[in-house]
């Protein structure tokens, strides 16, 4: 269960966070300069609790392309690397220090975790090949973990019976080896995924289907119309996004989430009214330890998003970054360290996601959000920029 | 009130009317029902025409069309850079000089010597002096390949600076033996020159105007762009990296073995040595023409500095080219906001960077790094990196890894070195080395195109490169 923290608890930890951020970082400093606010003006903003003052880092500075690794984290206190799926092709690495490292985990484990249920498949890469790619991931001489490690670190502190559908070919990767030196992976065939789904319904015992949308769509799109009927024992927890058709090295069909959902409610027997506590998506980001849950609303055709109880949720305009009171901007977190002792500069972070507002409060802060799309800047197109095409057309 | 502009092609007849920037402009459309049409009539349209017109007569028609944009005070010419500012959002400044401009030395370039040096260089493998500087060929000539006229060459261009996306449509004028139809595909709103430059043409000769068709079409809608590849004996694409990819698997489907000239991405490099860097008189005016370098049409053209190695202290070096950078950006060329697009840019992610100077309006972006590498922006706009280099042979390893960027590079280096920085950089990849201030003015008879000389590569695969150097000495630009 998500403990909803006290506004005031909240401020002393910000403020302790805040203050840290702004000692420890010159980069963050002169973030602030150029807004024309001082220590003094960002401690005041959380009394008033206008959070919305405190410039945030922009999520994409922790990119490795950037090396701004020296100016955005804090390598003075024990740590290792949080590492992004690198779905661009360039990842996030964000120093995150042990207590943070386990909250992080934490939070995984409230939102991933249905009560009452302690069986889950989860689509996803298994520990060992996260384990893998985690010690791959090492950078500067620190040790690194990828998030999504974190995430079935998370899923797995909860339950009890949980399955990965894509492992390491343990007989083929020592044989590759010799060849190429490749790790040889396999996925579960749709005939073992049908096994734990059949004992499960035939048990009437209650099942999580977690991970990756590009991972499980491919088994749904195999299950027959009305195979299962779980009524209200099945759940679905979605996590990373993907719905593009690509998230980290993994390539996809793009979907049609809509579709999908209608698929999974005919396969599984779920009912609509279901949909809004049983089919779940998580959003969250590397820079942030916020993870946002959404349950499927049939209204917007899109999951609807709950803030993080922990985070205060602005939707800002790009260009001035001010909050907006409606409409459709980019996401800004705030979210203070759990040890009040930042080990990078993202207690305040601006997302380049663009998402819809679906609930805000008189003081601005979001509650709801929903339509969460990556934002595009202008291409470029060969000779100068690519002209806007012409919109009658 | 809107204005109302009207532009019409004498092929391309269906049209269609898009507001832009408080005009209202009717653009001459491509109808996928009748291109094969089009390219019909425009064959034998080309056929009557180049065969009754002698290439002499043809180069003063194009002169005088080129002329007519050299005296920007005439009120047509005035009304006309109005116009373009307002469709497309740059400064007069960028208008005047780098896009109107470049006619000017098209059309003053001395018609007797016109396409000598491109034939000496295609046959000759030394450095050639040519009016301006020197050329160099890259790569052996193939004694097999022959010289053959295309009968409809097709233009894919995207990108909105001014001059450019127009002076593509000489491509098609007779080299050595006759000329050849053209389409050209309008890139977008912002980028009505092509038809203004063409529409100046009809007023002094409809025949050759009726050789060209330039209209509009969605980038990628197959209907039409399948039937333009079909018809085409050679296509010329500027464009992204993507779109190249895309119409040269398409090229391979419905027309393989044709003529394809790829024009993609380009990321400008400049090279300064400790010789320019060390005397004040000479720094000054390398940072003066760095900025115009740098600032052409907002830092969104293909010739646009982006990577800086200097043989120095960068901070110092950064620090002075901020400064005049925001300076020019004030006072010379603006750019209005439509212009630029709405969102993040490099600006938030380095803003808090000591290693960074960047202005509070976030259009002026200068970045200190230590550790050499080239770098490929996300962002165009006035965004460059200085980096310390010990050499240009340090130059050279850090970018020949990365030809398919490499056009223009802009070098201050004493005399001597001018010819070794030729046969260096165009050696990995370079094609067109300017001295600072130039990187813009590109003299299409004496350099090439991204290495290539288009109006001969349409009719003959010389299967080599060919890299220029804009001036001899650094006299020809230092005061």
């Amino acid at each position: 269960m998500k403990k909803k923290m006290d506004e005031s608890r909240f401020k002393e930890m910000l403020k302790e966070s805040i203050n840290s951020q702004w000692d420890k970082f010159e980069y963050y400093r002169t973030v602030c300069k150029k807004k024309n606010r001082s220590i003094h003006d960002l401690l005041r903003a959380i009394d008033n609790e206008e959070y919305y003052q405190i410039p945030a880092v922009t999520a994409t500075a922790f990119k490795k392309s950037t090396g701004l690794f020296n100016e955005l984290n804090d390598f003075s206190q024990a740590g290792k690397f949080q590492v992004s799926s690198s779905t661009s092709g360039d990842p996030s690495y964000i120093f995150t220090n042990p207590t943070e490292l386990d909250k992080v985990a934490d939070n995984y484990r409230l939102t991933f975790g249905i009560d009452g249920v302690s069986q889950a498949i989860g689509f996803s890469p298994s520990v060992r090949i996260l384990d893998e790619l985690s010690k791959k991931a090492a950078f500067m001489g620190y040790q690194s973990v990828a998030r999504m490690k974190l995430a079935l670190d998370g899923a797995k502190m909860h339950y009890s019976e949980l399955t990965f559908t894509l492992d390491v070919d343990i007989i083929r990767t020592l044989l590759s080896k010799v060849v190429n030196g490749k790790v040889a992976l396999k996925k579960k065939h749709l005939g073992e995924i049908i096994d734990i789904i059949s004992t499960a319904e035939r048990d009437h015992q209650k099942i999580n289907f977690g991970g990756f949308v590009l991972l499980f769509n491919p088994y749904l799109e195999q299950l027959k119309d009305a195979q299962f009927s779980f009524a209200d024992n099945a759940f679905f927890t979605f996590s990373g996004g993907g719905y593009s058709g690509a998230k980290g090295s993994m390539r996809g069909e793009k979907i049609d989430k809509p579709g999908m959902i209608r698929k999974i409610a005919s396969v599984f027997g779920l009912n609509k009214k279901l949909f809004s506590t049983n089919l779940k998506d998580l959003y969250g980001f590397t820079e942030s330890p916020a993870i946002n849950e959404g349950y499927w609303s049939e209204e917007i055709e899109d999951f609807l998003f709950e803030s993080w109880h922990e985070s205060r949720v602005y939707i800002v305009d790009p260009e001035t970054e001010d909050p907006l009171k409606n409409g459709e901007g980019l996401l800004k977190f705030i979210t203070p360290y759990t040890n009040g002792n930042p080990s990078a500069a993202n207690v305040s972070v601006l997302q380049l996601d663009n998402a819809t507002i679906r609930g805000i409060r008189p003081d601005l802060i979001v509650t709801h959000f929903s339509h969460i799309k990556r934002m595009q800047n202008a291409s470029v197109e060969g000779c100068a920029y690519k002209a806007e095409e012409i919109a009658n057309a | 009130m809107k204005t109302q502009i009207e532009f019409h092609d004498p092929l391309f007849t269906s049209s269609l009317t898009d507001e832009k920037n408080g005009l209202n402009i009717t653009y001459p459309l491509a109808d996928e029902k009748n291109i094969k049409e089009v390219a019909s009539q425009l064959r034998l349209n080309s056929e009557k025409y180049f065969s009754t017109h002698s290439i002499d007569e043809i180069q003063k028609i194009s002169d005088t069309v080129d002329s007519s944009f050299d005296d920007l005070t005439k009120p047509e010419n005035v009304e006309l850079i109005d116009l373009i500012q307002a469709s497309c959002g740059f400064s007069r400044y960028d208008i005047e000089h780098w896009g109107l401009g470049l006619f000017k030395s098209i059309a003053n370039y001395d018609p007797e010597i016109r396409g000598y040096y491109i034939d000496k260089a295609i046959k000759g493998s030394g450095i050639i002096q040519t009016r301006f500087g020197y050329l160099k060929r890259f790569g052996l000539v193939n004694p097999f390949n022959r010289w053959k006229e295309p009968a409809l060459l097709s233009h894919f261009i995207s990108g909105n600076v001014v001059g450019y996306t127009a002076i593509l449509s000489k491509l098609g004028l007779p080299v050595k033996k006759k000329g050849t139809a053209q389409i050209l595909k309008l890139p977008s709103t912002a980028s009505l020159f092509p038809l203004i430059y063409l529409n100046k043409l009809e007023t002094i000769d409809k025949g050759l105007r009726q050789t060209i068709a330039c209209g509009y079409w969605k980038g990628g809608d197959d209907l039409i762009e399948r039937q333009i590849i079909e018809e085409s004996d050679v296509i010329n694409i500027l464009s992204s990296d993507l779109v190249i990819k895309d119409l040269l698997n398409r090229i391979k489907r419905y027309h393989k073995g044709i003529t394809a000239l790829q024009h993609g991405h380009k990321i400008g490099i400049a090279y300064i040595s400790g010789e320019f860097i060390n005397d004040n008189d000479r720094l000054e005016q390398t940072l003066n023409g760095l900025v115009s370098d740098i600032s052409a049409f907002d830092g969104g053209a293909c010739y646009n500095v982006k990577n800086i190695y200097v043989q120095g202290d960068p901070r110092r070096f950064a620090m002075m080219l901020f400064t005049k950078l925001e300076l020019f950006e004030k006072m010379v060329s603006p750019v209005s906001s439509n212009a630029r697009s709405a969102g993040t840019s490099l600006y938030q992610i380095y803003r808090g960077s000591n290693n960074v100077i960047s202005s509070d309006a976030k259009n002026v972006f200068v970045r200190v790094k230590e550790n050499p590498e080239f770098w490929q922006p996300d962002d165009l706009f006035r965004y460059v990196q200085v980096m310390r280099v010990n050499d240009e042979n340090e130059v050279y390893g850090l970018i020949r890894q990365h030809k398919q960027y490499l056009q223009t590079a802009i070098i201050a280096v004493p005399d001597e070195k001018i010819i070794p920085l030729l046969i260096l950089l165009g050696r990995a990849g370079v094609s067109n080395i300017h001295y600072p201030g130039s990187a813009p003015l590109i003299n299409v008879y004496e350099e090439p195109h991204d290495g290539e000389f288009d109006a001969v590569r349409v009719r003959y695969n010389y299967s080599a490169r060919f890299a220029a150097t804009n001036f001899k000495t650094n006299n020809d630009w230092m005061i």
